[in-house]
C-alpha cells in the first residue's frame, strides 16, 4: 500500500466521520432550518424522511362530489377512494398511482381556497372540475357539488369536518 | 486510538473483498423495481403532464433533467426508453455507464411524476446516485485501476450503508420526540387514515396494543442505526425488517416504499472476504 493512496484513503474515512456527524446533528436538532445550500441538501436529498411525521398522519382528506341531473342530486360518489378500494381489490398498484394523483390535486385546490377570498377564482378548482366532469361526472348535468371532507384522528378521537362546499 | 480505528477502517476499505455479486444484485434489484414503476405508472403520463406540465425553468434544470427531453417529442417516448435501458442494465453486467444513465432517468422521472412522488423515490434517486460508484466496469486501464476501482466500490458501498442507518436513526428518534408516538395515539390515526389501509383489513386496536406497536417500531428504527453495524444483531434486524415493511406494504399499501427499503436491505448482506487481506497500491 503507497502511502499516497493510505493517506487519499484517511481523507475520505475523516469525510466520512464527519457527514456522519453532521448528519447526527441534523437528526438531534430537526429544528434547524433548511435556508442555506449544505442544511437543505442534508434535509432533503441525503436525509430523506422522517416518514410517519405526527403532522402527516392526523388529518385526512376525501372529496365527495354530486351532481344535478332533472332536478335531483345524484348519490355522492368518492372516485379517489373508489381508485385506492380497487387498487387493493383488482391488485392494481396504477390505481394506487391514479388515487394518489387526485389526492394531490384536491389538496392543494383545498389549500388555495383556503388561502383566497373568492373560492371561484382559484385556477386549480377550475381545474379539478374539468378534470373529474371529464373522468366521473356525466355530460349534460345541471349543477355539480365538491364536498371536501376532513377527518382527523388524535389522541385515540376521531372527528369528521365538512371543510368546503362548492357547488357550481 | 482513534488513529488505529482508522488505520483498520483505511485497512478495510483497501481490502479487495467479493462484494461485486451483492453489489450487482443490489443494483439490479433497483432496476427492476424502477422497470415495475414505470409500468404501473405509464398509463398516468397523460393526466400527469397535463396536471403538472414539465418545463425547463433553468440551466440547472436542462442538466438534470436532459432526458425528459424525449417528452417533448412523445411522453410515452421517455418511459419506452428508460424502460428499455432498465431491460438492458438488468441484462448486461452493471457498469458505471448504465449506473450513471440509469439514475439519470430515474431523477428525471421523479421529476415528471412529482405529484406523486413519496419518500421512496427519495431513498431510490439518493442510492441510485451512490450506486454509480459501486460497479467494477468497464475495467480502467491505468497503474493499479483494478486496485482503485475496488477501492471506491468499497467506500461507496459503506456510504450506502452509512446512511440507510441513517435514515433509520432519523425516522426513529422523530418519533421518540413526538407525543403521539410515545402515546401510541400515533399508531391509533395511522390506523385510521382514510387512504393510508388497506381497506381489506380491520384492525381493531385498543390503546394498549397501539402503545406497544408504536415502541416497537420506535426501538426497531433508533436500534437499525446502531445494531445494524454489529454482526450478530444483522440479520435477526433485517429478518425484522422485512415483516415490518411487508406489514407497511399490506396493511399500509405503501408497496413502492416497503419495496426499496427492502432491496436496500442488500447492502448489508455479509459477503466473504479474499483470503489475501491488504492491496499494494
Amino acid at each position: 500500500m503507497t502511502f499516497s493512496m493510505k493517506k487519499i484513503l484517511g481523507v475520505v474515512v475523516i469525510l466520512l466521520a464527519i457527514h456522519v456527524f453532521v448528519s447526527l446533528i441534523f437528526i438531534g436538532f430537526p429544528s434547524v432550518p433548511a435556508n442555506t445550500i449544505i442544511t437543505k441538501g442534508y434535509k432533503r436529498y441525503l436525509l430523506p424522511g422522517p416518514f410517519f411525521t405526527e403532522s402527516r398522519i392526523a388529518d385526512s382528506y376525501t372529496l365527495l362530489m354530486s351532481w344535478k341531473a332533472d332536478s335531483k342530486w345524484s348519490p355522492p360518489i368518492n372516485p379517489t377512494l373508489d381508485n385506492y378500494t380497487n387498487a387493493f381489490s383488482k391488485l392494481d398498484i396504477s390505481l394506487l398511482f391514479w388515487s394518489s394523483l387526485e389526492r394531490d390535486m384536491y389538496e392543494k385546490t383545498l389549500l388555495k381556497i383556503d388561502s383566497s377570498s373568492e373560492a371561484s377564482e382559484v385556477s386549480e378548482l377550475q381545474y379539478l372540475r374539468s378534470y373529474m366532469t371529464k373522468k366521473y361526472i356525466p355530460s349534460n348535468v345541471d349543477s355539480i357539488k365538491f364536498l371536501f371532507v376532513r377527518s382527523t384522528t388524535t389522541n385515540f378521537k376521531t372527528s369528521v369536518d365538512t371543510v368546503q362546499i362548492i357547488t357550481f | 486510538m482513534i488513529r488505529s480505528k482508522l488505520n483498520d477502517l483505511t485497512g478495510r476499505l483497501m481490502t479487495p473483498q467479493s462484494n461485486e455479486k451483492h453489489t450487482a444484485l443490489f443494483c439490479k434489484a433497483l432496476y427492476v423495481f424502477l422497470l415495475f414503476k414505470i409500468f404501473y405508472l405509464w398509463p398516468l403520463i397523460g393526466d400527469v403532464l397535463d396536471y403538472k406540465p414539465f418545463g425547463y425553468n433553468s440551466h440547472l434544470s436542462y442538466l438534470l433533467f436532459a432526458p425528459l427531453v424525449l417528452t417533448k417529442i412523445n411522453a410515452e417516448l421517455f418511459l419506452f426508453s428508460f424502460a428499455l435501458l432498465l431491460v438492458i442494465s438488468v441484462v448486461i453486467r452493471v457498469n458505471y455507464i448504465t449506473a450513471f444513465v440509469v439514475c439519470w432517468f430515474s431523477i428525471s422521472l421523479s421529476r415528471l411524476f412529482l405529484p406523486i412522488i413519496n419518500g421512496s423515490d427519495l431513498v431510490l434517486n439518493l442510492f441510485l446516485i451512490v450506486a454509480i460508484a459501486l460497479p467494477l466496469n468497464p475495467k480502467l486501464n491505468f497503474k493499479n485501476s483494478d486496485q482503485i476501482q475496488r477501492v471506491i466500490s468499497n467506500v461507496a458501498l459503506l456510504f450506502v450503508q452509512i446512511q440507510f442507518a441513517l435514515i433509520y436513526l432519523l425516522s426513529g428518534y422523530d418519533k421518540l420526540l413526538s407525543s403521539s408516538w410515545r402515546s401510541g395515539a400515533a399508531i391509533d390515526s395511522i390506523n385510521n387514515l382514510t387512504f393510508f389501509h388497506n381497506p381489506f383489513i380491520t384492525l381493531h386496536l385498543n390503546e394498549i396494543t397501539c402503545l406497544i406497536l408504536s415502541w416497537s417500531v420506535i426501538l426497531f428504527e433508533i436500534g437499525f442505526g446502531f445494531l445494524i453495524w454489529a454482526q450478530k444483531f444483522r440479520i435477526p434486524l433485517l429478518t425484522i425488517g422485512i415483516f415490518f415493511h411487508l406489514g407497511i406494504a399490506f396493511v399500509l399499501g405503501l408497496v413502492d416504499f416497503a419495496l426499496v427499503m427492502m432491496i436496500c436491505y442488500g447492502v448489508y448482506l455479509p459477503f466473504k472476504k479474499t483470503n489475501y487481506t491488504v492491496l499494494e497500491v
